[in-house]
């Protein structure tokens, strides 16, 4: 490489101070914030976790709502699946990278255990919204014969776990029905929507996760009558899905605003969201998914895959299309029964 | 002469000219900017990167631009790239912070994201006290205050 020097007056202070090496700190002290961020949205969680501990200016740099926002976008670039496994009285989690390109031919995937959690009896666990699960866990508490339905946010990564209040207890209540946990993404808040049953209809109760003091459960109205909702949910924008029967005893899909609360409801064709079918996104559109020709189990007798789009919600026009299953199915699934 | 043979030269914060190839200057996305603004100098003057580290950020833009070049088994010129990568960036902390600002201020979009990995993973296991060491970052937490902040964290400490 050619260079020359030119002859260029300066000082020669400029010049001794140039010439030897800023010290790490002041470089650091250089180093835009967002750099500094930068570095860390690379790190897995725990290793940022370790790196608050260094200092109360670098504690308060990881803390930031916009490297909290950086760190999960950037998660979200590589999906890992996260897996639960109930052993005795212990929900242990694990995570695996996704495969990147669904034909690859996958032998056997390497899970990296993440956390274990001491539970009961676990009835249900939600899908996991930035990290957090919500698993409900059927617990007898003390003095008492009957077990009772109790809430625990977790976080797998971290292994942290918090016990929701207690929803409360009207008079005639019966257990909780079903509870469904939500996200805001304009708000950034979680939200639990809990019902149970009181003399023969639905009570709604909403609990928005903020911090973990003085958390209480609020009662809403719901203006769409409906019974057995779910058991599958899914999320789409702000607006949490899930199949139920009317109050006619027509099938319906209830649409909950998680900002605003309000309930809707969308006339459902019956196989969509009876049980044995899963609700999907599709291409930002509600789909539902079931196996055909017994919609109940995944098995080597399953041919097809059915699904039902829901092409406009305003006019409730549904669309399907069938996925056939290849012949090689039945190799790959042997014996075995599977279930969304 | 053709576009590719163009020199350019650009001038340390000593004032060190370092006469380069156009093709090279713009992967430094701060000069392609100013090149296509018309500036059409020949002489682009990078006022707050010294030789040793200019000279650095051309080693590396260089091997890019050649690389890029190259025709055919881009499978083995990728490999030859990564090794290159990892050699060019197995440095000390201060020449590695050095690299990681030129990089951001230049827009070596690259370097930058090769420099911030490194630094990611070399702090990545090490006890607070070697982080602070190597950062020169005083300890602001009170005994009783750390004591508080490492329980809080002791999950991210186990194995």
């Amino acid at each position: 490489m050619k260079s020359r020097r030119r002859n260029v007056p300066e000082d020669p202070q400029t010049i001794r101070r140039r010439s030897s090496r800023l010290s790490a700190d002041e470089l650091l002290s250089k180093i835009p914030i967002d750099l500094v961020i930068e570095i860390f949205s690379r790190l897995p969680l725990k290793y940022i976790a370790r790196r608050r501990c260094v200092s109360k200016r670098w504690a308060s740099a990881l803390g930031r709502s916009d490297f909290k926002e950086l760190f999960l976008t950037k998660s979200l670039a590589y999906p890992q699946l996260l897996l639960a496994c109930q052993k005795e009285s212990e929900l242990i989690f694990l995570s695996s990278p996704q495969p990147k390109n669904p034909d690859e031919a996958v032998s056997l995937i390497a899970a990296d255990h993440h956390m274990t959690f001491p539970f009961e009896r676990v009835d249900d666990i939600s899908i996991s919204i930035n990290g957090y699960v919500c698993i409900t866990d059927e617990r007898i508490l003390k003095g008492r014969k009957t077990p009772e339905d109790v809430l625990v946010i977790c976080n797998p990564s971290t292994g942290q776990s918090f016990t929701l209040p207690k929803i409360p207890k009207l008079k005639k209540m019966k257990r909780t029905a079903k509870s469904f946990f939500v996200y805001d993404p304009i708000e950034k808040q979680h939200k639990v929507l809990a019902m149970a049953r009181v003399d023969g209809r639905y009570v709604h109760q909403v609990l928005t996760l903020k911090g973990t003091r003085n958390l209480t459960w609020r009662m809403i109205e719901c203006s769409v009558p409906h019974y057995y909702p779910g058991p599958k949910c899914i999320c789409i924008n702000t607006v949490l899905y899930y199949g139920a029967l009317g109050s006619n005893k027509c099938h319906i899909l209830v649409c909950f605003d998680v900002r605003s609360e309000m309930y809707s409801s969308i006339k459902a064709i019956q196989r969509a969201v009876e049980e044995g079918a899963t609700l999907v996104n599709y291409k930002g559109k509600l789909a539902s998914l079931r196996a055909q020709p017994n919609p109940h189990a995944i098995s080597g007798t399953s041919t097809s895959f059915e699904m039902w789009i829901l092409e406009d919600p305003e006019k409730h026009e549904w669309s399907s299309r069938i996925y056939k299953l290849p012949p090689v199915w039945k190799d790959v699934v042997a014996g075995e029964v599977l279930f969304f | 002469m053709s576009e590719s043979n163009k020199k350019i030269s650009l001038i340390s914060s000593e004032g060190e000219a370092f006469e380069v190839s156009e093709a090279v200057a713009r992967e430094f996305e701060i000069v392609a900017h100013m090149l296509e603004d018309g500036c059409s100098g020949s002489s682009i003057p990078i006022t707050t990167v010294d030789s040793n580290i200019l000279g650095k950020v051309i080693e590396y833009c260089t091997k890019h631009v050649e690389v890029g070049n190259v025709e055919g088994n881009s499978e083995k010129a990728e490999k030859d790239l990564e090794e290159f990568d990892k050699r060019f960036i197995a440095v000390e902390m201060n020449t590695l912070f050095s690299l990681i600002l030129a990089a951001n201020y230049l827009n070596v979009k690259g370097l930058l994201n090769i420099g911030c990995q490194k630094v990611a993973d070399t702090i990545k296991d090490m006890k607070p006290e070697e982080v602070r060491s190597i950062f020169n970052i005083e300890n602001d937490y009170t005994p009783a205050e750390e004591e508080v902040v490492r329980k809080e964290n002791e999950w991210a400490f186990q194995p």
